[in-house]
C-alpha cells in the first residue's frame, strides 16, 4: 500500500511542480493584420502578457475552469472569449478599432450660462424664484450671472457693454418682442415670463451658435414647461399679488397647463413707502396656457399662448425732474413648436407671433407703439455619426410696426404716425465635430437679408471646447448682426444698415456644478451702430470697442450651504449719439458683482444676495445758457465722462415647505428687499436753471414681501 | 507565479496527495469575488451564461443577496464585479445597471450627503445604462434615486421632483406592469404628499399590484429579479400605519418565507411590530 501511495505521488510530482496552464493564441485586426503589444489577461486572475509583433501570445496561468480572456489595446474595443481551462487549442481573437464615443461635454460653451445646471439637471424656475431681489423675474435672476452689467434696477439685460435692445429673448425659439421704450427712472424693462411657465432659461453673453440670428450682444433662451404627468393645482397669494395655476394630464402623452395672475404693488408701497412718486404704482395681469401632445417616443408638439398687461406711472422722468412718465403695455405671444429627436434626423420647427402694444408718455410727449412680429424657424439636425452632426436651418421674421408720436406745439415739435414693415430672412449651416473625444469644434455660418436695407450680412462663427479633465478650455470667435428696431429707420438713404459686432472669447473652467471656477476674457468691436439722441434723432454709423473678463465662482460652505459669486469687468467705448465722439458706453459699468448664497435647513430654505457695482457713466451738465423766450439751454460736459455713485444692495428670501394632512402642501415664502435701505442713485435731474443737480433714487425702499402657495 | 491556496499546503503527505487530486480535477470557475449565492425568488433556472451576461449575473446575485442579508460588503463586492467586467465589456447596459443598482442599495444604508453622493453616482451609472438599453427597472431606479435625493428639501424637491416623475413615466412607457416599477412607485407614494401623486391609498394599490405581478413573474438571469420579499415588507409597513397589525405580521411572514435571511424584516420590522403591540389582536 505504501508503494502505491508513493507511486501515485511520484507520478503526480510533475503536475504539482507545473500546475500552470498555457493559453496560446493570436490577435489580429478584422483585415487579418496582426496586432502587437495588445494586453492579454484573464478577468479572473492577475496573469497578463503582451502580444508579439506577429500578434501571437502565450499566457501562463494557474486558473482553471470557465474564465474570461480579455485582449485590450488603446483605440480598439476590448475582445473577450469564454474559455474552459486547461485548453489545448489556439485562441484567435479579433480587435475591432473603437469608434469615438461621444459623451456629454463637461465644458460649458463659451459665453453660455445657466441659472442652474448639473448632472441631475436644471430646474431653473425655482432658482429664479429663490434668487433674492429678483422678485421672481427671470431677467432679474439672469442679471446675477457673469456677463450682465448692473446698470439699473429694471429687468433689462445689458450684456458685455452692449445696449439693452441688443439682447434677444426667444421663447421655444420664437422671438419675444422687447422693444425700445422711452427713458424712465425705474430702469430699462424687458419682457419676461412667469418662471413657473418655464422649464429652463439659458443666458448667453456671447459666443452663441450660428442658429441664432438678429442679436448683437446677448441671448436669452426660454423653454416653456412640458406637459404635466399628473393633475395639480396651485393657488398663491401675497402682498400685492394673486395667482392660480393648474395642470391636467388626461392621458399619457397629453397635458395642459394654464395659469392666471394679478399684481398690484400699491399695498406694498403704501406699507413701506416709495422712493419715487409712483402714480399709479406698477400693476398688471397675465394669463397663459400650454398644451402639449407627444408625437413619438422623443417628439412633441407644443402650443404656448400668453397675454399680459401692465401699467405704471412715475414722476421725475425728464432731465429737470418735472415731468412724469406713464406707460400702459399689452403683450401677446403665441408659439407652436414641434421637436423630434427619435431618429438621426432631428427636425425642429417653430412658428410664433409676438404682439406688443404700448402707450407711453413723458410730460406732453407721447408715443404709441404697436409691433407685431411673426417668426418662423425650421431646423434639421443630422446626427451623421457619434462625432459629427450637421445643422441646416431657415429663419423668417416679419415685423410690422407703427409708431405714433404726439406733437408739442409749444416746442414746435410736430406729431408723427409712421408704419415701417421690416422683414428678415436667414439661412444657417453649422457643423459640430468631435475629432477626438475631449475636443469639440463647432463651425457655422449664417446669412441674413433685410427688407429695410440692401445690405446682406454673412456671419461666420467658430467655437471650441476642450475637456482636459483637470480644466476645460473654451474659445470662440464670431461676427454677429442685428437690424435695429424700425423706430431708428429714417428712410432708404439715412445710413440705416445692420449693426455688427466681432467678438472673441477665451475661457477656462475647473470644477463642477457646486464647486468650481470659470473665467472668460472677451473682446468686441462694434460697427454700424444705430443710436438715438435724447431728442430721438436717429444717428447711424456708430462704432466702438470693448474688453473685459467674467468670473464665476461656486463653492459650498457646508453640506447645506452653497454659494456663487459672479464678477464682471467691462471697459467699453461707443460713439456718443449726441456728440459723435467715442466715449464710455452707457453700459460701461467697470465692475458688477453678485454674491448669492442658499442655505437649506430641512424644509426651510434661506437665500441671500449681495450686489455691488461701480457707478455707470452719464453726461453731466456743466452750465446753462438763458434762452430769449425764457428757460435755459443746458451745456453738456464730456460725454459719459462722469459716474454715478457705486451701487450696492442686499436682499434676503426664505421659504418653508410643509405637507398638509390629506394631501395638499403649503409653501410659505417671504423676501426682505434692500435690507440695509441703501439709497442707490439711478440718475440725476437738474433744476430749471441747471445750477443744482438732484439724485433720482432707486424705486424701492426696504420692504418685506410675504406670501403663500397652496399646492393640490 | 502564484499558486492556488488549495495547492500551497505541503506540511504532510496526505494533504498533499488530496491536494493533487483536488487540483487535477477541473473546477467550474465562477468570476472572481463571486461566491455562490442562492437564487432569489422569482429567478428562473440559470441557463448557461457567457461573456458579459455571466459577469452581470454574478454581480446581480451578490448585490441582491447583500441587499437581503444587509451585507454592505457583499453589495460593494457586487459592484466591484460589475466594474471589473466593464473593463472587458465597456458600456454593457446590464453591467452599468448593476453598478447603479449597487450604488443605490449602498446609498439606502447611508444618510445625508454620503447618501446623496451615492444616489448621484447611481443615477449617473443608471442613465448610462438606459442610454444603451432602456429598461423599466433602470428608469424606476433613477426615479427612486432622484426621489430619495429630495429628502425634505423643497429646493431639491422642485428641482428633482419633475425629473423623478419623468423617469417614472419613461419606465411606465417601457413596461407598465413591471413588478419592480410598481414596487418602487408604491414606496415612493408612501413618502409623497397626495398633491404630488402620492398618498397611502396609492401606495397600497401599487404595492398590492406589485405583489401580484411578482407572483407570476419569471425572470431569466442575468435580468434583475429582486423585490418580491421587499414588496411584502413595505406592504407590512403600510398595514402597520393603518393599524392592521395582524395583516402586517402576515406580510412580514410572507417576506421571510420568500427570503429567510431578510435581515431588515427579521431583525427590524418584525421585532418592532411585536414590540409595539403586535401581539394584540387587531
Amino acid at each position: 500500500m505504501p508503494h502505491v501511495i508513493l507511486s501515485l505521488l511520484a507520478a503526480s510530482i510533475p503536475a504539482l511542480v507545473d500546475s500552470t496552464t498555457r493559453v496560446i493564441g493570436r490577435v489580429a485586426r478584422p483585415d487579418g493584420a496582426p496586432v502587437d503589444r495588445a494586453v492579454v489577461s484573464l478577468l479572473e486572475a492577475s496573469d497578463t502578457t503582451l502580444t508579439a509583433a506577429d500578434g501571437r501570445f502565450v499566457l501562463v496561468t494557474t486558473a482553471r475552469g470557465l474564465v474570461t480572456l480579455v485582449v485590450r489595446k488603446l483605440g480598439f474595443v476590448p475582445a473577450t472569449a469564454d474559455l474552459h481551462l486547461p485548453i489545448d487549442t489556439t485562441v484567435r481573437l479579433t480587435l475591432v478599432p473603437a469608434p469615438v464615443i461621444i459623451t456629454a461635454m463637461r465644458v460649458e460653451a463659451a459665453g453660455e450660462y445657466r441659472v442652474a445646471s448639473g448632472s441631475t439637471g436644471a430646474m431653473t424656475p425655482l432658482d429664479v424664484v429663490v434668487t433674492p431681489g429678483a422678485a421672481a423675474n427671470v431677467m432679474r435672476a439672469l442679471q446675477t450671472l457673469p456677463g450682465a452689467q448692473a446698470v439699473d434696477e429694471g429687468t433689462g439685460l445689458f450684456v458685455r457693454g452692449g445696449d439693452v435692445t441688443e439682447t434677444r429673448v426667444l421663447v421655444d425659439d420664437a422671438v419675444m418682442l422687447s422693444p425700445t421704450r422711452l427713458d424712465n427712472p425705474t430702469g430699462h424693462v424687458t419682457s419676461a415670463l412667469q418662471p413657473f411657465l418655464l422649464s429652463r432659461a439659458t443666458f448667453s453673453s456671447g459666443g452663441f451658435g450660428a442658429a441664432y440670428g438678429n442679436t448683437l450682444s446677448g441671448l436669452v433662451r426660454l423653454e416653456t414647461a412640458g406637459r404635466p404627468t399628473q393633475n395639480t393645482a396651485t393657488l398663491s397669494a401675497s402682498i400685492g399679488s394673486l395667482s392660480a395655476a393648474g395642470a391636467w394630464a388626461p392621458r399619457a402623452g397629453v397635458g395642459v397647463r394654464a395659469s392666471a395672475g394679478l399684481s398690484n404693488l400699491a399695498p406694498l408701497m403704501r406699507t413701506f413707502g416709495d422712493a419715487q412718486p409712483f402714480a399709479p404704482p406698477p400693476r398688471g395681469g397675465d394669463a397663459s396656457i400650454i398644451a402639449e401632445i407627444a408625437t413619438s417616443s422623443s417628439g412633441r408638439l407644443r402650443l404656448f399662448a400668453l397675454r399680459q398687461r401692465g401699467e405704471f406711472g412715475v414722476g421725475a422722468a425728464d432731465i429737470t425732474g418735472t415731468a412724469s412718465y406713464r406707460g400702459d403695455t399689452r403683450e401677446g405671444l403665441s408659439v407652436l413648436s414641434w421637436r423630434d429627436s427619435s431618429t438621426w434626423l432631428r427636425p425642429a420647427i417653430t412658428i410664433g407671433e409676438s404682439a406688443f402694444d404700448r402707450r407711453e408718455g413723458v410730460g406732453a410727449a407721447g408715443l404709441a407703439t404697436r409691433l407685431v412680429a411673426q417668426h418662423a424657424t425650421a431646423r434639421l439636425t443630422a446626427v451623421v455619426s457619434p462625432r459629427l452632426s450637421l445643422l441646416l436651418g431657415l429663419d423668417r421674421e416679419r415685423l410690422r410696426s407703427r409708431y405714433a408720436g404726439d406733437g408739442d406745439a409749444a416746442l414746435g415739435r410736430p406729431g408723427f404716425d409712421v408704419s415701417v414693415p421690416s422683414d428678415r430672412t436667414g439661412g444657417v449651416g453649422e457643423l459640430t465635430w468631435r475629432p477626438v473625444n475631449p475636443l469639440q469644434l463647432v463651425a457655422g455660418v449664417r446669412r441674413d437679408a433685410y427688407s429695410l436695407t440692401d445690405a446682406r450680412t454673412v456671419d461666420p462663427r467658430l467655437s471650441l471646447a476642450w475637456d482636459l479633465a483637470a480644466v476645460g478650455l473654451t474659445a470662440s470667435w464670431g461676427m454677429y448682426s442685428q437690424i435695429a428696431e424700425p423706430l431708428y429707420y429714417r428712410g432708404p438713404s439715412s445710413g440705416f444698415t445692420p449693426m455688427r459686432v466681432e467678438q472673441t472669447i477665451l475661457g477656462i473652467q475647473r470644477g463642477d456644478d457646486t464647486t468650481g471656477i470659470r473665467i472668460e476674457w472677451w473682446h468686441k468691436r462694434w460697427f454700424d451702430l444705430q443710436q438715438l439722441t435724447p431728442d430721438y434723432v436717429a444717428v447711424p454709423g456708430g462704432r466702438g470697442d470693448g474688453r473685459g473678463a467674467d468670473v464665476q465662482l461656486k463653492w459650498r460652505f457646508a453640506a447645506n450651504v452653497k454659494s456663487r459669486l459672479s464678477w464682471s469687468t467691462v471697459r467699453a467705448r461707443r460713439t456718443d449719439a449726441r456728440s459723435g465722439v467715442l466715449a464710455a458706453a452707457p453700459a460701461d459699468v467697470r465692475h458688477s458683482i453678485a454674491w448669492i448664497t442658499d442655505r437649506v435647513y430641512g424644509p426651510v430654505t434661506i437665500s441671500s444676495a449681495l450686489r455691488w457695482a461701480s457707478g455707470r457713466p452719464f453726461t453731466d451738465v456743466v452750465g446753462a445758457t438763458p434762452l430769449a423766450g425764457g428757460g435755459f439751454d443746458p451745456t453738456f460736459g464730456a460725454p459719459n465722462a462722469a459716474r454715478l455713485p457705486n451701487y450696492w444692495r442686499s436682499d434676503l428670501s426664505a421659504s418653508w415647505f410643509r405637507p398638509l394632512s390629506g394631501g395638499p402642501a403649503l409653501v410659505v415664502w417671504g423676501a426682505l428687499a434692500n435690507v440695509f435701505a441703501r439709497d442707490n442713485v439711478m440718475r440725476y435731474t437738474w433744476t430749471a436753471d441747471y445750477r443744482e443737480r438732484r439724485p433720482v433714487l432707486a424705486p424701492f425702499n426696504r420692504s418685506l414681501y410675504v406670501g403663500a402657495t397652496l399646492l393640490f | 507565479m502564484s499558486v492556488p491556496r488549495c495547492c500551497s499546503d505541503r506540511r504532510s503527505v496526505l494533504p498533499l496527495a488530496l491536494a493533487l487530486i483536488w487540483c487535477a480535477v477541473p473546477q467550474r470557475a465562477v468570476p472572481a469575488q463571486a461566491p455562490a449565492a442562492s437564487a432569489p425568488s422569482g429567478a428562473a433556472t440559470a441557463p448557461a451564461l457567457g461573456g458579459a451576461a455571466r459577469w452581470a449575473d454574478s454581480a446581480r446575485r451578490l448585490i441582491e443577496r447583500g441587499a437581503i442579508t444587509g451585507d454592505t460588503m457583499r453589495i460593494a463586492a457586487g459592484e466591484g464585479v460589475a466594474r471589473k467586467a466593464l473593463t472587458a465589456f465597456p458600456n454593457d447596459p446590464l453591467l452599468l445597471h448593476y453598478v447603479g443598482y449597487a450604488k443605490y442599495r449602498l446609498a439606502q444604508r447611508m444618510e445625508g450627503d454620503a447618501a446623496r453622493d451615492r444616489f448621484e453616482s447611481a443615477v449617473t451609472a443608471l442613465e448610462a445604462s438606459a442610454a444603451v438599453r432602456p429598461m423599466a427597472e433602470t428608469y424606476a431606479l433613477i426615479a427612486s434615486a432622484k426621489g430619495s435625493m429630495i429628502g425634505d428639501s423643497m429646493l431639491r424637491g422642485m428641482r428633482l421632483g419633475p425629473q423623478a416623475t419623468a423617469a417614472e413615466d419613461r419606465a411606465r412607457e417601457l413596461a407598465p406592469g413591471n413588478p419592480r416599477l410598481l414596487l418602487l412607485t408604491g414606496v415612493s407614494a408612501m413618502f409623497k404628499p397626495s398633491a404630488f401623486g402620492g398618498g397611502e391609498d396609492r401606495a397600497y394599490e401599487r404595492l398590492t399590484k406589485a405583489i401580484k405581478a411578482f407572483e407570476t413573474e419569471r425572470v431569466a438571469p442575468p435580468m434583475p429579479a429582486w423585490g418580491h420579499a421587499e414588496a411584502w415588507a413595505w406592504l407590512g409597513q403600510l398595514e402597520v400605519k393603518r393599524g392592521r397589525l395582524q395583516a402586517a405580521r402576515a406580510a412580514y411572514d410572507r417576506a421571510i418565507a420568500l427570503e429567510p435571511d431578510y435581515a431588515w424584516v427579521v431583525y427590524a420590522l418584525k421585532p418592532a411590530l411585536e414590540k409595539s403591540g403586535g401581539r394584540a389582536k387587531s
